[in-house]
């Protein structure tokens, strides 16, 4: 079956990446790997429908009772859950559940096609967050990475959310409607904090990797930043790491953690709601050896603060 | 060993001595590479310590060479600046910021402490795109002549080691470890994303 996939067993992850045009609209993704065929093929390497008949069958089955625009979303859906045994292409599935949102709240009504669509997105979300359990060191690296753009997908945008250029038009949990009449707003909230715990757990693994803990100091940075409601989650796991560096590191390993560490907190320093925050982030500062002038050129300006309800 | 090369940028913070060398070599080998420096402005060796020659990015190699020429052919020949500036202006025409560079690489290898720092700074204050990884080592090299040799063989066996895993994104960490008690040099190493 993975000749049918074009035979990427064997590559290392960032070539199966690259192989498959690292993440980009699925729809695009799917045309670019020719006619449906080749989304039904994906399907039956579908992890979470684990009967490959069942991933099949959704596109035969519903497809044809569907307009013509829906089959294309559904395989451009479908298309982007492309699952090669258990070495996935993570980033190339990192926009699927935001894409499968966003179709969902654009329609008013749902369709069959539609709730397949969503249930095997979800599924999948499940299934890569697992992952993070993965014996290989690369996929937990790619799958921290997901697992932070489905944290990001399924909190609120707040009004002090940093907010990146190119994401301004994403669709995040406050885009669906609380009468929505499939996809619950609450259930998502809980997923997505659900997804924020899970990567707590993870990074305090005592046997994590120095890479994975790089990536994961990262993305707790990025979801402090783009999520302000999460940053005591994220200051106390930055605290805790801080305290408990894995036994498991070399020392060269210790201090580039620790020059990260320095790094993201002074990114989050930055931020206009870490006022909060300033006298934990300060002290962590000071103990990776932080100079007080740079802590202070890292201050937020105080016109940009704002005061967040506790 | 994958099967298509590793896309690799060498960036020390003139982009003259240590990162050129290092490309010098890699190219050689066959290696997709890039040299960089971070600096604001280029700067080479002046007749006193405290009198740089200071250059912007957009002058050319070449440019700097007759530049030097003109000034003091003695000094700047006796002292290796005008045989390096001809060395350089082989490879490419001009030095490269790497803060202007939006190429993506698989490996980015710095030269020193302070430019690691501001390669990774720069990596993580662009808005991501791609989420694609990209590993930033950092091999120590003192900015001499003799030295930025011995690193860039060092950088060009530590490439060719991480070219040759079958898997560079599970191996590399355990591949640093080796390598530094190879070496006994310490490397500083971290993942960021495009």
């Amino acid at each position: 079956t993975e000749e049918e996939c074009g035979g990427i067993d064997g590559m290392s992850t960032s070539e199966r990446v690259r192989a498959a045009g690292g993440i980009g609209d699925p729809l695009a993704a799917a045309a670019s790997r020719g006619s449906g065929t080749c989304g039904l093929t994906g399907i039956r390497h579908l992890r979470p429908c684990r009967d490959p008949a069942r991933g099949h069958g959704v596109l035969v089955g519903i497809g044809p009772r569907c307009p013509p625009g829906d089959l294309a979303r559904g395989r451009g859906i479908l298309a982007g859950i492309w699952i090669n045994d258990s070495k996935i292409n993570i980033l190339k599935q990192a926009l699927t559940p935001r894409a499968a949102a966003q179709w969902m709240v654009k329609s008013k009504v749902i369709s069959e096609l539609q709730e397949a669509c969503w249930e095997m997105v979800s599924a999948m979300a499940s299934d890569i967050i697992l992952l993070l359990d993965s014996d290989n060191d690369g996929i937990r690296t790619h799958a921290i990475k997901f697992v932070e753009g489905l944290i990001i997908t399924l909190s609120p945008r707040m009004p002090d959310s940093d907010v990146p250029k190119r994401h301004e038009n994403d669709i995040s949990l406050e885009r669906i409607p609380k009468d929505h009449p499939y996809i619950k707003y609450n259930v998502l909230w809980e997923e997505g904090k659900a997804a924020l715990e899970q990567l707590l757990k993870f990074m305090v693994h005592p046997a994590i990797s120095s890479i994975n803990l790089t990536a994961a100091l990262g993305s707790l940075a990025t979801i402090a930043r783009q999520r302000p409601m999460f940053m005591a989650e994220v200051i106390q796991a930055y605290e805790t790491l801080h305290a408990n560096l894995p036994p498991t590191l070399a020392k060269s390993q210790v201090s580039s953690v620790r020059k990260n560490l320095k790094l993201h907190l002074l990114s989050v320093l930055r931020h206009p709601s870490s006022g909060d925050f300033q006298p934990q982030i300060t002290t962590l500062l000071v103990d990776l050896g932080t100079q007080q002038a740079e802590i202070a050129r890292s201050m937020p300006n105080p016109r940009d603060v704002r005061k967040r309800p506790r | 060993m994958p099967s298509s090369p590793l896309r690799v940028a060498v960036v020390c913070s003139s982009n003259q001595n240590r990162s050129m060398e290092a490309h010098n070599i890699l190219s050689k080998r066959g290696f997709s590479v890039r040299s960089f420096g971070t600096g604001t402005h280029v700067k080479l060796p002046g007749p006193a310590p405290d009198k740089p020659n200071v250059y912007d990015f957009k002058t050319t190699y070449d440019q700097m060479y007759n530049d030097l020429l003109r000034k003091d052919k003695e000094l700047y020949t006796q002292n290796g600046i005008l045989h390096m500036l001809d060395r350089n202006k082989r490879i490419k025409p001009r030095p490269e910021r790497f803060q202007n560079c939006k190429d993506i690489f698989d490996l980015i290898l710095t030269c020193e402490e302070r430019v690691y720092d501001q390669v990774v700074e720069d990596l993580n204050s662009r808005e991501q795109e791609t989420c694609q990884p990209v590993h930033v080592i950092n091999v120590d090299i003192q900015d001499n002549h003799e030295e930025a040799t011995l690193g860039a063989f060092l950088i060009c066996e530590l490439c060719q080691c991480i070219q040759h895993t079958e898997d560079m994104e599970n191996e590399i960490d355990e591949l640093l470890q080796e390598f530094e008690e190879k070496s006994g040099r310490t490397f500083l190493h971290t993942v960021c994303f495009y």
